[in-house]
């Protein structure tokens, strides 16, 4: 959307500057710009610790470890949580249910499941690694280690020095 | 369009990240399966940082009973047997430790003799005659039968000892203190623990306190019979039966009259005396449990003699300042009837009552679950944890799985 011309900046900056709601432009590894609103970036630890040490607002932060792709969708979870404060009941159950329904979205991409939770640790997020984490642990909750490996997709690639000691424990059986 | 494989996204995840997944698991049999999978879960979850951050969301669960075996002379584990939840990592523990202990450095291995079992670690003493000397003394060994590791405690200073008859006085008690939150330096908490060593003399009774830390015993509280009650001018009432710890106190029962608690205040480092509720004759209390309540209360789970058994009786009882329990403020709460002829208390906690019931009954060992609600307090199950029960069999063991666990010294 790259509309990061320098009179709406501005304009943005001195009106909203208050209110803590700059905008904030996040540049993807893919050099693809992304302006949010500076609540919405203040989800990220990482950003608001730039922000909050005078960084450089003006020239937005270039973020190599996140491609377009993940950074959209980071977004939409920054968006939702850093610009609406829910208040009443049903604020706080509508964000409760954007909660479930992005995680369920994930969950039915696991590579793209990674990948946010990589940038969420990243970027410092910790709501959003929270959810992912635990999307991955409820995957895992449950299941023997057969069924976890078949989960996963892993090979299995225990040693006999491994196997052993499990042996030994006896713990799953 | 094919997928790529998902365990090269999953092995993508940086072990840090792998960690904050794992520790999200719900249970401890969950990370004993996930460790059990693959190598980079393994990895992740055997490492001791882990462990430690998982063992402190998830509390150590009852994985057997420890005593003498019959007849054998030797010290011995008997793992939680299924359908009890814990069976699998019981004999997990049971495969991977050396209950023999035959890691001591002993030319007897049967001289040493268990006295307290806590937290993986087992207190265990023998005599020892020393060339020349006119008596034989006590030392004391910590040992951790997981890891065969063991620490051999020094010999209790002479000028503390005041007259060595102290120290080798046999009546009393030796035991593991829990390590105080001030003393709990994160980076040797794993490792740290206190022994306390109580003498039991003619005239008084003497406390002493073995740290992990400082390496050192040190003399920490004496009171003389006659000062704590007169009902312990009579010898048969100064016998300290089975132990109980709660909120920063041990509890005994003394003496065969059933009638008052010795209480030892850790953190004032004092002996008093608290009284049991009053009997009717005939009801004397036989055997009892201190647990801690919550809600500013102490909990009891007391026997009585009962006609054709025993009545269980549950009290509480507020505390006063620093823990301890107000004399004579026992409330009712419940009672039950049990019908065994005999039976043994094994431990306690708010919620479970840990027995030993003989042959006569329904032989083993049993575990009584008992609803958390501290104003109604009622049986809600009752749960067999090992069938067989050796006589000699007096020790909770309350840990972790093999893979769970960690070097307690």
């Amino acid at each position: 959307m790259a509309s990061g011309s320098g009179a709406a900046a501005a304009a943005a900056d001195a009106e909203e500057k208050e209110s803590g709601s700059r905008m904030i432009t996040l540049t993807s590894n893919e050099g693809k710009a992304f302006v949010v609103t500076e609540a919405s970036a203040r989800q990220s630890a990482t950003i608001r610790s730039m922000v909050d040490d005078g960084g450089c607002v003006d020239k937005g932060f270039p973020l190599p470890n996140v491609d377009s792709k993940t950074l959209a969708r980071v977004i939409q979870y920054s968006d939702e949580h850093g610009n609406k404060e829910p208040h009443t009941v049903d604020e706080r159950a509508a964000l409760a249910k954007f909660d479930r329904d992005f995680i369920a979205e994930l969950d039915a991409d696991k590579a793209f499941l990674y990948d946010v939770t990589m940038a969420a640790n990243y970027l410092h997020i910790q709501g959003l690694l929270a959810l992912t984490t635990q999307c991955v642990a409820d995957t895992i909750k449950g299941k023997t280690p057969e069924e976890i490996r078949t989960a996963f997709g892993i090979e299995y690639d225990l040693t006999a020095q491994d196997e052993k000691e499990i042996k030994e424990e006896d713990t799953h059986a | 369009m094919a997928s790529p494989p998902a365990h090269r996204q999953l092995d993508a995840l940086p072990d840090d990240l792998l960690a904050e997944v794992l520790i999200r698991l719900p249970s401890l049999a969950d990370l004993g399966r996930a460790c059990a999978s693959c190598a980079s879960f393994r990895r992740v979850v055997t490492d001791p940082a882990f462990l430690r951050r998982a063992r402190a969301l998830h509390p150590p669960s009852l994985l057997g009973f420890c005593g003498a075996s019959p007849g054998a002379g030797g010290f011995h584990f008997h793992p939680a047997e299924a359908p009890h939840p814990s069976a699998p990592a019981a004999r997990g523990v049971l495969r991977a430790a050396d209950f023999g202990f035959s890691f001591l450095p002993s030319p007897d291995p049967l001289g040493w003799v268990v006295r307290d079992v806590l937290g993986g670690r087992f207190l265990l003493d023998r005599d020892v005659v020393e060339e020349g000397a006119a008596a034989a003394s006590r030392i004391l060994a910590v040992c951790d039968p997981l890891f065969r590791r063991y620490l051999l405690l020094p010999q209790i200073p002479q000028d503390l000892a005041a007259a060595s008859a102290l120290r080798q006085s046999r009546r009393g008690d030796t035991f593991f203190a829990p390590i105080g939150e001030e003393e709990c330096a994160a980076a040797v908490a794993e490792t740290s623990f206190k022994v306390i060593w109580i003498a039991e003399c003619a005239d008084k009774l003497v406390a002493f306190v073995f740290s992990s830390v400082t390496g050192q015993w040190r003399a920490t509280a004496s009171v003389c019979w006659g000062d704590l009650s007169p009902a312990f001018s009579r010898p048969a009432c100064r016998s300290m039966s089975r132990r109980s710890y709660a909120y920063g106190c041990f509890y005994w029962m003394m003496g065969d009259s059933g009638k008052n608690l010795l209480v030892l205040d850790m953190r004032r480092m004092d002996f008093s005396v608290l009284e049991l509720p009053s009997s009717a004759p005939g009801h004397d209390i036989v055997e009892c449990a201190i647990v801690e309540e919550g809600e500013g209360k102490i909990g009891m789970f007391a026997f009585r003699n009962y006609i054709a058994g025993y009545a269980l009786q549950i009290y509480s009882a507020k505390m006063q300042n620093e823990g301890k329990a107000a004399a004579g403020k026992w409330s009712f709460e419940t009672a039950m009837v049990v019908p065994f002829d005999e039976f043994g208390i094994l431990g306690a906690t708010s919620r479970e009552l840990y027995l030993k019931v003989p042959p006569s009954f329904a032989r083993g060992c049993y575990s009584l679950e008992f609803s958390t609600n501290p104003s109604c307090k009622y049986l809600e199950s009752v749960r067999r944890v090992i069938s067989g029960v050796p006589p000699s069999l007096s020790f909770l063991y309350v840990g972790y799985p093999p893979s769970l666990s960690s070097p307690s010294i």
